[in-house]
């Protein structure tokens, strides 16, 4: 009983074997011949690529929840800001860089920076937003608060666009004024290869003094550049 | 729409601006037609009809409030052009001024706010 016992086990294991080499052989035969079997294999491909378009698009979900979440992030600051003065910094040079050279950046893109520090010093009441946009790349190289460069660069497309309309890519320098709702006005000063962008609270700056007093005075800083 | 009014809004403009007017338009908006003006440029109003929808749309996107009554744009050979809003109506009148010949509180102070007056009565007629 015993032997019986213990050599019956043995026996289904070889016999196990037998079965699997059998199979194995069988679908050995069958990997080039059979077509269900091509079939199965073309199915386990199908579904391995709909299974990594998943992944994608589950990806993909993800980065366009995170993009809003931050546009909603971008635009309440804004909209909170139109009634309130931005805060004030020591430098309010907070430049998008993403180099390694930011150092070589900032001194390059600095004297327009300090052209517009120095025409608005004297009227920061008044003023909601400032910033400088290169209108050929639209990358903004200097704006007042870090919720700006969003809104910079939407106003950037309109600039290139109304540039392109117009055809008028002059060195002449240019500029736009929007009467907006909430007592707000848009004055966007146009140069060859900048813009300034200031948002002008109407109750504490007249059109005036933009039109009279700050469009010289940014046309004359920038034009002593040229001539240094 | 009284259009006999609005004939006279133009030369209302045109008086106060004293030969500084180089043209104006007034049209519907979307449309890009004219349906008055002066020295009168099809492809122009067509042009700032799309300059006011790019400059709507980029305003929106940028989260600023939209445009109240007017804009204003310096262009090339001392001439400007003004660009009245009437959004309720669904009329735009565009203006282009000679701005050696006036300064622009004449023109944003008496001519605009004297134009859009004319403008509503005729539109309300």
């Amino acid at each position: 009983m015993w032997n019986f016992f213990k050599k019956e086990p043995k026996k289904q294991v070889k016999k196990k074997s037998l079965k699997k080499e059998r199979h194995k052989s069988i679908s050995k035969k069958n990997k080039t011949s059979n077509p269900l079997d091509v079939l199965d294999r073309t199915l386990d491909k199908k579904l391995k690529e709909i299974h990594e378009q998943k992944i994608i698009l589950d990806k993909q979900k993800d980065i366009k929840k995170s993009a809003t979440s931050i546009k909603t992030h971008i635009d309440k600051p804004a909209a909170i800001n139109f009634k309130q003065k931005p805060p004030k910094t020591s430098n309010e040079k907070s430049i998008i860089v993403t180099s390694d050279k930011k150092e070589t950046v900032q001194t390059y893109h600095s004297p327009f920076i300090k052209v517009l520090s120095n025409s608005i010093q004297d009227i920061e009441d008044g003023i909601l937003l400032a910033g400088i946009t290169e209108i050929q790349t639209n990358k903004v190289i200097f704006q007042k608060t870090s919720t700006q460069a969003y809104t910079l660069s939407v106003l950037g497309n309109f600039i290139n666009q109304y540039l392109n309309l117009i055809d008028d890519h002059s060195s002449k320098e240019k500029f736009l004024l929007i009467h907006l709702e909430k007592d707000m006005f848009l004055y966007i000063q146009i140069f060859k290869r900048y813009y300034y962008t200031i948002l002008i609270d109407q109750n504490n700056l007249s059109i005036g003094h933009v039109l009279n007093i700050l469009k010289p005075e940014l046309i004359k800083n920038y034009n002593n550049l040229k001539l240094k | 729409m009284n259009v006999k009014k609005l004939k006279e809004a133009v030369n209302v403009l045109n008086e106060n601006l004293d030969g500084a007017l180089l043209a104006t338009d007034i049209w519907g908006t979307g449309t890009g037609t004219a349906i008055a003006g002066y020295n009168q440029n099809p492809q122009a109003t067509a042009l700032f009809d799309k300059v006011t929808d790019y400059m709507r749309k980029a305003l929106k996107g940028a989260g600023f409030p939209d445009i109240k009554d007017y804009y204003l744009l310096e262009m090339e050979n001392n001439a400007m052009a003004v660009v009245l809003q009437f959004k309720e109506e669904g009329f735009q009148w565009g203006m282009l001024v000679d701005s050696n010949k006036v300064n622009l509180g004449m023109l944003l102070n008496i001519a605009v706010p004297a134009a859009r007056k004319a403008f509503l009565e005729a539109y309300n007629d």
